[in-house]
């Protein structure tokens, strides 16, 4: 194990002195995210509504319809809350040498990727993130689905910028 | 660079259009087969066969114009600048990857039966990430998949090639540990017998079924009146007992037969380079643990175990070979010296100074109070509304259950714990089975936390600590330990070493 003591060393260290994550300043997401939310959010109303509107065409009981309605009401209200307050939490932070990522409302995350542990970057844009100029980008590492980030709503440059921005640390920092 | 070949941003070859058509006419049907179905059974009138007709033909040119457009926007090149390869894709969702030359895995050719005919290849660049995570170029040429692959194996090679290598030493050979006939004996008696009681259960239900099956028709007459002659309620129970006690013979012996056919001649050897490992009477297995693939280890033992110094080892590895996750070997049967010679082999000499120790909060155990309940409050729901048992046998079980079940998430909460030293992260758990795992530090590849609404109020974190051989989780810990993960992002970021 040669190369293992070459590297070590072991100097005291105050980890209270160590940079803090939980400092981080974070950079909201573009607004035009909360628009593409709610869209989705309405389009799945309307199939519920449809599906609904059938069950009263064929006279399913008033007190069916009325239970469902009330069902339908209360879990779209909170959709479109949860839209809204999730929108406020999305957020990520570059430091020097890492990259954090926030997002949840109810279960709020925070993800820090180390950026020599990135595998590799892409940006993507879907159909309504066309339409709204917003792009996402998707970061991978080698820890599986739970360390691999999606970070949707950046405006289109931003998204490119911070792409090349991440692919030059990664070879920089091998 | 002399070679600076598709530095150009290039499509596929015109195949591709076929290809993407094929396939996307072939995702169509396969959605729709129903319908086809339909059609062919119910022979369609006129009017109805012009509608499909009609269907079917603006289907086709929607489809070829999709392909033609997703011809269009596919377009991948190399960029020798930035040592990355690049590709672009997407109709209606675009897509933009970068592979940087170094987190190239491995790079091979892979051909459907449609990539056959139409004479195309498709190149698969593999990264360490998962499987989703692998990027394709399909429909090329088979010069073009030639070349390409042969020049981001060459890119990689060099990017790596500038790492500094392990040196090539002789291996010799240290020590080896070779298991006896008489410790697999023991690990079969000491390991848990669900399993096997498991396998006894799915073996006589697959018998019953046939048995039945092959009786039900000519004796099913005859086996009702066998049915008729199994005598009272005592002798019942009897016979429970008795079949209970044959069960768990059986099982203890399937364990052993198991244990004898999986680790039969483990022999284990170290030389100055790996950890080398065969076993297996049926299938001979045999591996090379190198100490930089090793992500993950786990020790399991549990008291009857550990009477017999009886350690099992868990060795999750990264390789580019096989999917990170999936490959996981088990060493069973390890002394205590052995387990330490192992772990010094994997990771040098290990110094405990600075260490970190942490609990998860009270909150935790209550919960689990609470899902302990579940099968109290279903029961008795049950019970409600289908009288099965006498109220006061109820009663007791109730009673029995509850504080077996208190006792167990007590103890399970006091055996959960985490440890961190200068370079490891440790999880303790267990209440028959204790477990330990173990990680390095600065193999870890991302921090998760987490805080739940509920959370808030107390200050409550869970954490998940991410690796190449699987996670690790923690729950409920307060932010006393938010020094310790900076530290550990310190390590990992500090770190220059190759972590697989």
């Amino acid at each position: 194990m040669a190369s293992l003591m070459e590297n070590f060393s072991n100097d005291p260290i105050d980890i209270n002195l160590l940079p803090k994550f939980e400092d981080v300043d974070y950079t909201g997401i573009s607004g035009n995210y909360l628009i593409k939310s709610n869209i989705q959010t309405g389009i799945f109303l309307i199939f519920v509504l449809i599906a609904w509107g059938v069950f009263w065409y064929y006279d399913a009981g008033i007190q069916n319809l009325q239970l469902a309605a009330g069902i339908i009401i209360l879990f779209f209200a909170f959709r479109f809350w949860n839209n809204y307050k999730m929108q406020a939490n999305y957020g990520y932070a570059l430091r020097d040498k890492d990259l954090l990522y926030r997002r949840g409302f109810i279960v709020n995350t925070v993800t820090v990727i180390p950026f020599n542990r990135i595998q590799h970057v892409s940006v993507s844009r879907d159909f309504f993130d066309k339409i709204l100029n917003i792009s996402s980008l998707q970061i991978f590492t080698a820890g599986g689905g739970g360390s691999d980030v999606n970070i949707p709503g950046l405006e289109p440059t931003l998204a490119v910028n911070l792409k090349e921005a991440l692919s030059k640390k990664l070879s920089h920092n091998d | 660079m002399i070679n600076e070949a598709f530095s150009v941003p290039r499509r596929q070859s015109v195949m591709g259009i076929a290809l993407i058509f094929f396939n996307s006419v072939y995702k169509f049907l396969r959605g729709f087969w129903v319908l086809g179905a339909y059609l062919i059974l119910q022979t369609p009138t006129g009017i109805t066969l012009f509608y499909v007709l009609l269907g079917i033909i603006v289907l086709a040119a929607v489809a070829l114009g999709y392909s033609i457009l997703y011809y269009r926007n596919f377009l991948f090149h190399i960029d020798y600048q930035k040592e990355e390869f690049v590709l672009q894709k997407g109709v209606i969702s675009t897509q933009n990857i970068t592979i940087p030359f170094d987190k190239i895995q491995q790079v091979y050719f892979k051909r459907s039966i449609l990539e056959r005919i139409i004479n195309t290849y498709r190149v698969v660049i593999d990264t360490a990430g998962s499987k989703e995570d692998e990027v394709s170029i399909t429909a090329i040429t088979k010069e073009d998949a030639d070349l390409l692959a042969s020049i981001l194996t060459r890119v990689k090679q060099e990017k790596t090639a500038l790492e500094p290598e392990e040196k090539e030493v002789p291996p010799t050979r240290l020590w080896t540990h070779k298991l006896n006939v008489l410790t697999l004996f023991k690990i079969g008696i000491s390991t848990n017998y669900l399993r096997g009681l498991g396998l006894v259960a799915a073996f006589f239900a697959t018998i019953y079924n046939e048995f039945y099956r092959f009786f039900q028709d000519d004796y099913g007459e005859e086996f009702g009146e066998y049915y008729d002659m199994i005598p009272s309620a005592s002798a019942t129970v009897g016979f429970f007992i008795a079949l209970f006690f044959f069960l768990l013979f059986v099982s203890i012996v399937i364990t052993i037969l198991e244990v004898f056919i999986k680790y039969y001649g483990l022999t284990l050897t170290q030389t100055s380079e790996n950890l080398e490992l065969e076993m297996g009477l049926k299938t001979n297995t045999k591996v090379a643990l190198q100490p930089r693939r090793v992500q993950l280890v786990q020790t399991i033992t549990n008291p009857v175990q550990k009477y017999f110094n009886l350690y099992e080892t868990r060795i999750a590895l990264a390789s580019s070979e096989d999917i990170i996750g999936k490959k996981k070997i088990k060493i069973p049967g390890l002394g205590r010296e052995e387990v330490l010679k192992v772990k010094d082999f994997l990771y040098g000499e290990q110094q405990p100074d600075l260490q970190g120790k942490f609990k998860s909060h009270m909150l935790i155990l209550f919960r689990r109070f609470f899902i302990s309940l579940t099968p109290v409050v279903i029961s008795y729901l049950i019970l409600l509304w289908q009288p099965y048992l006498e109220l006061y046998i109820y009663y007791t079980l109730v009673i029995v259950y509850l504080v077996i079940a208190i006792i167990y998430q007590i103890l399970k909460y006091r055996s959960l714990k985490l440890v961190i030293t200068s370079n490891f992260l440790k999880k303790y758990q267990g209440v028959w089975n204790k477990s330990e795992e173990q990680v390095e530090i600065f193999k870890m590849q991302a921090l998760t936390v987490k805080q739940p609404l509920w959370y808030k109020k107390r200050g409550l974190y869970n954490l998940e600590f991410h690796t190449a051989g699987g996670d690790i989780s923690f729950k409920a810990v307060n932010n006393k330990i938010f020094p310790w993960l900076n530290y550990i992002l310190y390590k990992i970021e500090s770190s220059s070493k190759r972590w697989m």
